[in-house]
């Protein structure tokens, strides 16, 4: 996947930000290390972005910041687990699932009451992967099987998840944040999700 | 929350530790530490050599620090000698020494006397001050090199440089510049020579 780059000095152009607050957030941990790519160009290195991600990160600082200080904001945008226990009416209500990816969950885990952050996150890609209508329920079941194994690889939570659907048979993939796989031309890629902006998501719905 | 760590390490002769979380170092002889280290405190008054990442509070570096990755913490002086293999992230960096950083220098404010030679790959910052040391004997200037400055205030002088970008740019005495690129000001010293200057947006 080639994603889209864009220059630092156009985006300080587009966004209005400051040399100053681009390089404070970035010590803030506010912009992770790995998005900014170096290249070499003709006027020599210059440094690049993830287009989307980058824009949308820097729209969100901007509105949070009056209300939040920098270490809090930094510690809602890390992929790391915060501490927290909710019920599953709290998260229903809060929509980081939906009921009916609720009820595939209590099917796996029928004597669950409160989920700790990890069930959460889970719970919460399950309800990604129903609500992008690809995925069929025993599918969702599966997906969240295949998580439970695979969080002793990824104890960081740095992985995404896959669907790969053949002859209506489909498998699910777990690999790291940054691993690539190319899938048999027949096979259809039916859900792709990354789990780090799963948490970014539900921090933010929790917060 | 961490538990606050309570144990403190000092090293007179010579010294050598896998890393740990520290509330206060103060090496006077020689040091080497292996892993990655976090410390409250630093004080470097011989030399100390870490070949990993270092988190401290405040460091004091009156003798000879050798970083291998990266360093980072809230405020480093320089009274000696430091170099960074990494980068070197922290709020507040002043130097009265020399220094190498061979990644990013950034930090919030810089303020810089050349005392010694000093490199950096490239700087990002909020505010940048580059002075020269009140002349003692001879005639010996040393300069700041650097491949790229960015910062929103500026000023330099005895400064080697690609290009520098900012909001607020001061060009002082004994600079060599390719390229400038400022937003809203820009002064320049009549013996610095500055080959090309642009303004942008505003």
């Amino acid at each position: 996947m080639e994603q889209e780059l864009i220059s630092k000095k156009e985006l300080l152009d587009l966004t209005g930000i400051s040399y100053g607050q681009l390089y404070r957030w970035k010590r803030k941990d506010l912009i992770p290390e790995g998005w900014f790519i170096r290249k070499s160009t003709f006027t020599g290195q210059e440094t690049f972005f993830p287009r989307e991600k980058i824009l949308s990160r820097i729209e969100q600082i901007k509105q949070l910041k009056d209300d939040l200080s920098l270490d809090e904001l930094a510690r809602r945008f890390s992929p790391d687990p915060a501490e927290i226990a909710l019920c599953g009416e709290d998260m229903v209500k809060r929509s980081i699932v939906s009921e009916q990816a609720w009820r595939v969950y209590r099917l796996e885990h029928p004597n669950t009451k409160v989920c700790s952050f990890r069930d959460v996150v889970f719970a919460s890609v399950v309800h990604r992967a129903l609500a992008s209508g690809n995925v069929g329920l025993d599918e969702a079941r599966n997906a969240l099987r295949t998580l439970e194994q695979s969080i002793t690889m990824f104890s960081d939570f740095r992985m995404r998840i896959a669907c790969v659907r053949k002859l209506g048979v489909s498998v699910w993939v777990v690999q790291s944040a940054d691993g690539q796989f190319v899938i048999d031309p027949d096979a259809k890629l039916v859900f792709d999700a990354d789990v780090s902006e799963c948490i970014e998501d539900v921090k933010l719905r929790l917060l | 929350m961490q538990a606050e760590p309570v144990k403190n390490w000092r090293v007179m002769g010579s010294s050598t530790i896998t890393g740990g979380s520290y509330n206060h170092i103060s090496v006077m002889g020689e040091a080497v530490s292996t892993g990655d280290m976090e410390c409250q405190s630093l004080r470097v008054m011989g030399m100390f050599q870490t070949h990993a990442n270092v988190q401290v509070g405040f460091a004091n570096i009156m003798g000879q620090m050798d970083v291998g990755g990266q360093l980072r913490g809230q405020r480093v002086r320089v009274m000696g000698e430091l170099t960074v293999h990494g980068d070197c992230e922290v709020e507040q960096f002043l130097s009265r020494g020399a220094f190498s950083i061979d990644g990013l220098l950034n930090a919030g404010t810089i303020d810089v006397r050349l005392y010694g030679p000093c490199h950096v790959r490239e700087i990002g910052c909020g505010s940048l001050r580059v002075s020269l040391k009140k002349p003692f004997f001879g005639r010996m200037r040393h300069v700041l090199t650097a491949d790229v400055i960015e910062g929103d205030d500026v000023m330099l002088t005895y400064t080697k440089a690609h290009i520098v970008r900012g909001d607020r740019i001061r060009i002082g005495l004994g600079c060599d510049i390719d390229k400038i690129e400022y937003k809203t000001e820009y002064a320049c010293h009549p013996r610095a020579h500055v080959a090309s200057c642009e303004q942008r947006g505003s």
